[in-house]
C-alpha cells in the first residue's frame, strides 16, 4: 500500500515464488528500484484498484463475499474495527483524523 | 414514504485541505435501471476520498464527483428491474461515489444485506475493505492453503 521506497523493501523481503499485490501508493508510484530479485526469486508483481472495475466484476466479488465472508461476520469470527464516527456535516474533521494517521480502524460518517 | 426533492450532501468545493468539504443542497438522486436509492445512515471514509479532495484522483468516467465509496442504509426506491430487495431493507453497498450524502444510488449487485446483528455504522465499514481484500487476496491473488510441492 505504501509505494515509494517500500517498493524496493517489499521486493527484498518476498519469499521465493512470492506475490506482491499493490493496492495503493501512499508515498507515490515512482522509485528507483533494482528488479533483479524479481528474477532470482521468481516474484510475481501485480496490482489493482477497485473503483473503475466493471459492475460484472464487482457483482462477482459481492457474491463471493456474501457466500464466504458474510457468515463469518454474522458469527463474529471476523469483525470490522471502528476507529471513530463523525456526523456528515463534520466530514472535514473525519478527513483530518485520517490524514493525521493516528487512526486504527474505520472512520465512519453518520447521518 | 414521500421522499424529499432536495438532499444535503458534502461536496468538494475546490481541491485542497479538509475544509474544502462543505455541506450543500442538491437534487434527490434517482435510481436508474438495476439501481437502488438508499437513505444513507452511515458512510465510510476512505483514503481515495482524501486523494480525490486534493485533486490527485479524479473520479472515473460516469462516477459521481461527490466523495464516498461505501454506504449503509435503507432501500427507499427501486430502479426498473431491481428485484432482489424490497423497500425498507437494510443494505450496505459499494458505490463509485456520492456516499457522503443523505441519499445515494447504488447498483443492486454491489449491495449486500447487513450481516446478522449489524448496525449501519458497522455495516458501512465493510464494502471497501472486504471487496478490496477479496479481489486481491482471493480472486486475483490465489491466496489459500499452501500447496504441497
Amino acid at each position: 500500500m505504501v509505494g515509494g521506497d517500500y517498493i524496493q523493501r517489499n521486493l527484498n523481503c518476498v519469499a521465493e515464488d512470492g506475490r506482491i499485490h499493490q493496492i495503493a501508493f501512499l508515498q507515490g508510484g515512482k522509485a528507483s528500484v533494482d528488479f533483479t530479485r524479481l528474477m532470482v526469486r521468481r516474484i510475481t508483481y501485480t496490482g489493482s484498484t477497485l473503483r473503475p472495475r466493471t459492475l460484472e466484476v464487482k457483482a462477482k466479488l459481492a457474491e463471493a463475499l456474501e457466500d464466504k465472508v458474510w457468515p463469518l461476520l454474522a458469527s463474529g469470527a471476523v469483525a470490522p474495527v471502528i476507529d471513530s464516527t463523525f456526523p456528515l456535516e463534520a466530514a472535514a474533521e473525519a478527513h483530518r483524523r485520517m490524514e493525521e494517521g493516528g487512526h486504527i480502524g474505520k472512520i465512519i460518517l453518520t447521518i | 414514504m414521500t421522499l424529499p426533492q432536495t438532499i444535503k450532501l458534502i461536496a468538494i468545493t475546490q481541491h485542497g485541505g479538509p475544509d474544502v468539504l462543505r455541506p450543500v443542497n442538491a437534487p434527490m438522486p434517482r435510481p436508474g435501471a438495476g439501481q437502488l436509492l438508499i437513505k444513507v445512515a452511515a458512510a465510510g471514509v476512505n483514503r481515495p476520498d482524501v486523494i480525490q479532495r486534493e485533486g490527485r484522483y479524479p473520479p472515473p468516467p460516469g462516477a459521481s464527483p461527490i466523495p464516498g465509496l461505501e454506504i449503509a442504509g435503507e432501500v427507499v426506491e427501486l430502479g426498473a428491474g431491481a428485484s432482489r430487495y424490497r423497500l425498507g431493507d437494510q443494505v450496505t453497498a459499494l458505490v463509485t461515489g456520492g456516499g457522503y450524502a443523505e441519499y445515494c444510488v447504488a447498483d443492486e449487485p454491489t449491495a449486500l444485506p447487513f450481516p446478522a446483528g449489524y448496525d449501519a455504522i458497522r455495516a458501512a465499514a465493510l464494502p471497501e475493505t472486504f471487496f478490496t481484500v477479496w479481489q486481491n487476496l482471493f480472486a486475483r491473488g490465489g491466496f489459500g492453503r499452501a500447496k504441497a510441492s
